[in-house]
């Protein structure tokens, strides 16, 4: 008995070795662990053996059984995975992935988080401020008077006499410094409105506006904040040219040019052969701005500075129409 | 304004070139927007002098002229008909291109030979006038280059002055920066002329009723002048400033207005009634028909210029008809005043009448330019148009402005700019801006302004001057020392930012639409609008389309779906976070909510090669809310369905947050996709941003140590329940080892009996406490089977 099963171990290990399919693997299978297998057949005379016998027989009969199936798996994992590498070899890579929806976020977004950042950086906070503004914020506390002729640079839409759709995001400066004492260094960004529809105007665009007041800081820290700013927000590389310009509520005041982003200042179509590109403007707080606001424009200096994001956008990402970024067409917001 | 290179050199000498002077004035704050030639380059196109006009042999239209060009005599071959033997034309010689790129050659015109083209002022590209050839004045020289006798080889700036700098709106003005950068003195001069008439105390009287609005009037008489039109001289300039020529005296008026920046006017002395001028508030509801022959209702906000009867003049605006300068008159009246700047612009904005003079009065004039002015513009009308002066002037001026005096402590300068200008320097930048400068002691200075400097208030803007001058490039590029402060941004923005992480992550791209929408919409779509009645309307909208604040993101997110399914785009996923608007009776200004909308068309996932996309459904955009809400943390929320407004269908719910009202989602109606001719399912969803801002204590359960058991379950129920009771009830069983209940399948049809439906749904049972048997598990297990049963009648299915 023993012997037989000794030798069927020997004889089922030889056949496994020599098998070079899984067709005759399985029949080999059968042959000798099937229910009318050779293995069964020893089995079954089991029972005609002595009591004190079988318990021996029977563990030597059960080790045979395991060490053939184990023969058999190794064996046939071999095949299998030789089989998957013929199915692997044969697969197309070539065809395309199961695409998934990919989101993109608004470019002017983009710009503003990438702004946010640049500001958070040089320890800006962000504040914030109604769309739809009193006049007092507007435009008077901010050295605009009724009439004033700086008012025709606003064109301004109005819901009522005094309120109106705020043209810039400075009136936050006005709620920030009425209700908090200085020091201030904020960045207020948001929507803004005004009366204008072209190709390079629409009624309604994004700025950010910064208010740094305390004791002391200059027209000197101006140029700094921003020349990090434009060398972060565009390149290094970039030049920047600060002249002078008239705002209401900022004495001395300034516009910021950049070098154009297209030909470096040699001069071009996007810069009407200039090789400046106008992006901003800035100034130091006007002292009747402090006054409108109960700060003491002896003890209190100031500077602010505005932009808009769509400008910035435009030439950061060479787009030439800014209405684009308000047909919410697909095709265009998926290219960010 | 506009200033002529060549102009300017006769009252300063400039060696700088136009670009090199232009860059200079950008530098100091005159923005220079253009850089412009006058007129086309030439070659080859000469005064010439017609000598003999013949018929043309073989065309009735045609003559053949022979034509003295200095150099030699041209044969031309003309179509005109407007000129005699002896005038002098243009023209155009062989090899000449005139504007159009039209060049000039050699040819026959039906047989007669022509050796160039006499032209037109349309050909010159000079004006629209083509009717025949130009004709020029009789002492053109003839053979001149026709660009240097007419002007056209000059340079013009073209200056966008800002606001303040209203002392700029002159040729004078613009003398005096280029003087305070270069160095170099204005010329002198002198306006002499001989007053021959009466004297002008016997034939004229002014009172001024308003000093208020009219602190000086001043005025001069001329007699016996001949109306006529300008010489050739004087229509140029006035062209080089963008003016057109009317006659002698109007002409010089606008002229010394743009040299000196005075606007002046002339009236028809003989039409003055009383020979007396009064300056004066209107009286309500008089009437006034100005030079544009429109009458005007007058109220006593608006300055006149009057006789002893009626007004004759909008002060500082426009003139009246009743006393207009015309041909046959031979008398005339030379105003020049000064007005309260912003008495004229509330009359300029209330008629519209936006003029040379209303703007620069408007700005402020040089209130001590004004008797220089009118010498100067009596010496040109009396070489231009004859008459004789008469003897004087008349200058009414009661209260002399004083000149502001400002102190400026030289540290200030430092403190203000971050660079060290010394006292010398500042001194001379300011006396070179005409500037009167005191010392007061070691450090300040005393500062008087000129009166043409009507933005010069403050110290401040003193350092303004002395910066420009100096020169911004020149400020040294600093950054601030001032101590930090922590950096608290605000949690808006951070929210703000997170959803919109969160939704492009979930594969929808961002919109921005405006702020206003088309009330038409909402009148059109009235049962859905939720919004109050009170809208808040623009009260001067740009378009009719954009005339109310949205109060939903909904209709431009649905504009948005129209316009991008017009162009073949689909899939449109979108979302947009904006302000939403609402009138308040409460506060002054409306209240102003942020709200995240969310607009969907398509599949649920893109198509490809495994197979058919699955269209969206309603579950496609809660599963969304769902998602939202498990990256926000927010658990204690609710998707209930109920009718809500800007959907109008029945696949339609509400969302609360905390029991509270936050939003909306479900399929658009087809009321409002048809109204935004859109032709397809779309699902959408809005929420309060304020509302998801929920300040949920972030606490982390611990980890189940020990595992986990399923069971599934399919049972048949009645369609009256809902999923959400169902679950509701085996929630409410408060089983303490029932982690999750997760439904795998839904199912109606064949296979059951009408009116029923099938659930599958899988239960997972855990205890944190020890590894659950299968007794424990079957005994909650059957208590659900149970509830179920009993309270849903439903049966197993095997």
């Amino acid at each position: 008995m023993l012997e037989k099963l000794k030798n069927l171990e020997t004889a089922a290990a030889e056949e496994i070795f020599k098998i070079t399919d899984l067709a005759s693997l399985e029949q080999m299978r059968i042959k000798y662990l099937g229910r009318k297998g050779l293995l069964s057949q020893i089995l079954k005379t089991i029972s005609s053996l002595p009591k004190e016998e079988k318990p021996k027989i029977g563990k030597v009969a059960n080790d045979c059984k395991v060490k053939i199936e184990r023969l058999w798996k190794e064996r046939f994992d071999q095949f299998k995975e030789t089989l998957d590498q013929e199915k692997d070899k044969t697969l197309d890579l070539t065809l395309p992935g199961f695409p998934i929806f990919v989101g993109h976020k608004h470019p002017i977004t983009q710009v503003l988080e990438e702004t946010y950042q640049i500001f958070a950086g040089l320890g800006f906070e962000i504040a914030d401020g109604p769309e739809i503004e009193e006049d007092f914020f507007n435009f008077e506390a901010l050295n605009i008077p009724k009439d004033h002729p700086a008012r025709d640079m606003h064109d301004t839409f109005y819901i009522t006499e005094e309120i109106l759709l705020r043209t810039h995001t400075s009136p936050v400066q006005i709620r920030t410094m009425k209700s908090h004492p200085p020091p201030i260094r904020i960045i207020a960004p948001g929507k803004v409105y005004r009366r204008d529809a072209d190709i390079t105007h629409t009624p309604m665009f994004h700025q950010v506006e910064g208010l740094l007041v305390d004791t002391e800081t200059s027209f000197s820290d101006l140029k700094g904040i921003l020349t990090v700013f434009v060398h972060q927000m565009f390149d290094p590389e970039t030049k920047l040219r600060f002249r002078p310009s008239f705002f209401p509520f900022t004495e001395p005041s300034a516009e910021v040019d950049i070098s154009c982003v297209l030909c470096h200042g040699t001069g071009c179509r996007l810069c009407s052969d200039t090789g400046w590109i106008e992006i901003l403007g800035a100034g130091m707080v006007h002292p009747k701005v402090f006054e409108s606001v109960e700060y003491d424009p002896q003890k209190n200096i100031g500077l602010a500075f505005g932009m808009g994001i769509e400008r910035i956008a435009l030439l950061k990402y060479g787009i030439g129409d800014i209405r684009l970024f308000f047909e919410n067409d697909l095709r265009f917001l998926s290219q960010f | 304004m506009r200033i002529s290179y060549k102009f300017l050199q006769e009252y300063i000498d400039c060696s700088l070139s136009p670009q090199a002077l232009a860059e200079k004035l950008i530098m100091a704050g005159l923005e220079v927007n253009a850089i412009e030639k006058t007129g086309p380059d030439l070659d080859n196109c000469l005064v010439g002098q017609i000598l003999e006009i013949n018929p043309h042999p073989n065309a009735d239209r045609l003559t053949v002229c022979k034509v003295d060009v200095g150099t030699e005599i041209v044969t031309i071959v003309c179509g005109a008909n407007n000129m005699k033997a002896k005038d002098k034309v243009p023209v155009a010689l062989v090899g000449c291109r005139l504007p159009g790129d039209f060049l000039i050659k050699k040819s026959k015109i039906r047989g007669e030979t022509s050796q160039g083209m006499m032209c037109s002022e349309k050909e010159l590209n000079l004006s629209e006038e083509a009717s025949g050839l130009m004709i020029l004045p009789a002492d053109a020289p003839i053979g001149n280059a026709i660009t240097s006798y007419l002007g056209l080889d000059d340079i013009i700036l073209d200056l966008e002055l800002t606001p303040n700098r209203g002392d700029c709106f002159s040729v004078r003005g613009i003398i005096r920066e280029i003087s305070a950068l270069t160095g170099e003195k204005p010329k002198e001069v002198h306006y002499d002329f001989s007053e021959e008439g009466e004297k002008i105390k016997d034939i004229l009287s002014i009172q001024i009723d308003s000093p208020d609005l009219c602190p000086r009037y001043a005025a001069k008489v001329i007699s016996g002048v001949s109306i006529g039109p300008s010489p050739l001289w004087l229509v140029q300039r006035l062209r080089s400033f963008g003016l057109r020529s009317v006659n002698n005296v109007v002409d010089v008026t606008n002229f010394v207005m743009m040299e000196w920046g005075q606007p002046l006017h002339a009236f028809d002395y003989d039409l003055i009634q009383g020979k007396k001028i009064i300056v004066r508030r209107a009286e309500e509801k008089e009437k006034l028909i100005t030079l544009d022959d429109l009458e005007r209702i007058l109220t006593s906000e608006n300055l006149v210029i009057a006789d002893s009867q009626r007004p004759i003049a909008l002060a500082g605006v426009m003139g009246g008809a009743n006393t207009e300068v015309s041909e046959n008159t031979g008398n005339i009246l030379l105003e020049s005043a000064f007005f309260d700047p912003s008495s004229i612009r509330r009359t300029a904005n209330i008629f519209g009448l936006h003029s040379e003079a209303s703007h620069r009065f408007e700005r402020g004039i040089d209130p001590e330019g004004t008797i220089q002015s009118l010498n100067r513009a009596a010496q040109l009308i009396l070489q231009l148009a004859g008459g004789k002066a008469a003897q004087g002037i008349i200058d009414v001026y009661p209260t002399t402005i004083p000149h502001r005096l400002i102190s400026l402590e030289i540290v200030k300068v430092k403190k203000v700019l971050g660079v060290d200008v010394t006292e010398e320097k500042i001194i001379n930048i300011l006396q070179g801006l005409n500037f009167i400068v005191q010392k007061i002691d070691e450090n300040k200075i005393q500062v008087q302004v000129p009166l043409f400097r009507w933005d010069v208030e403050r110290d401040v803007d003193l350092i303004e001057e002395i910066a420009r001058i100096y020169g911004y490039h020149n400020i040294p590029v600093n950054l601030p020392r001032n101590s930090l402060s922590p950096n608290k941004k605000t949690k808006l923005r951070d929210f703000e930012t997170k959803i919109k992480i969160v939704f492009s992550g979930f594969g929808f791209s961002e919109a921005i639409n405006y702020s206003f929408i088309s009330e038409k919409v909402l009148d059109d779509l009235a049962d859905l609008d939720g919004a109050p009645l009170e809208r808040i309307r623009l009260k001067n909208p740009l378009t009719e389309d954009q005339n109310i604040m949205r109060t939903s993101l909904m209709p431009g997110l649905c504009k948005n779906i129209a316009y991008n399914l017009n162009r073949q785009v689909a899939n449109i996923h979108l979302f947009e976070v904006g302000r939403c608007f609402f009138s308040s009776q409460t506060t002054n200004l409306p209240v102003e909510k942020m709200k995240l909308g969310v607009i969907m068309q398509g599949s649920s996932a893109p198509q490809s090669w495994r197979g058919k996309a699955v269209p969206l459904s309603i579950f496609d955009i809660k599963g969304v809310v769902d998602a939202l809400m498990e990256t926000l943390c927010i658990t204690d929320y609710a998707i209930l369905p109920n009718k809500t407004k800007w959907l109008g269908s029945h696949q339609s719910c509400t969302i609360t947050v905390k029991g509270r009202l936050a939003g909306f989602l479900g399929k658009v109606g087809k009321k409002i996709i048809k109204y935004f001719d859109i032709n397809q399912d779309i699902y959408a969803l809005e929420l309060d941003v304020d509302a998801l801002k929920i300040s949920e204590n972030k606490h982390v359960s611990p980890l189940p140590k020990y595992p986990s058991v399923v069971r599934d379950l399919a049972i048949i129920i009645s369609e009256d329940f809902s999923y959400q009771e169902l679950e509701k009830s085996i929630r409410e069983m408060d089983l303490k080892i029932l982690r999750k209940v997760f439904l795998f399948d839904v199912y109606k049809g064949e296979q059951i009996a009408s009116g029923k439906k099938s659930f599958g749904l899988s239960f997972t049972y855990q205890s944190l406490k020890k590894t659950l048997t299968d007794k424990e598990v079957n005994n909650v297990h059957g208590k659900i089977i149970e509830l179920l049963k009993k309270k849903f009648q439903a049966s197993l299915r095997e």
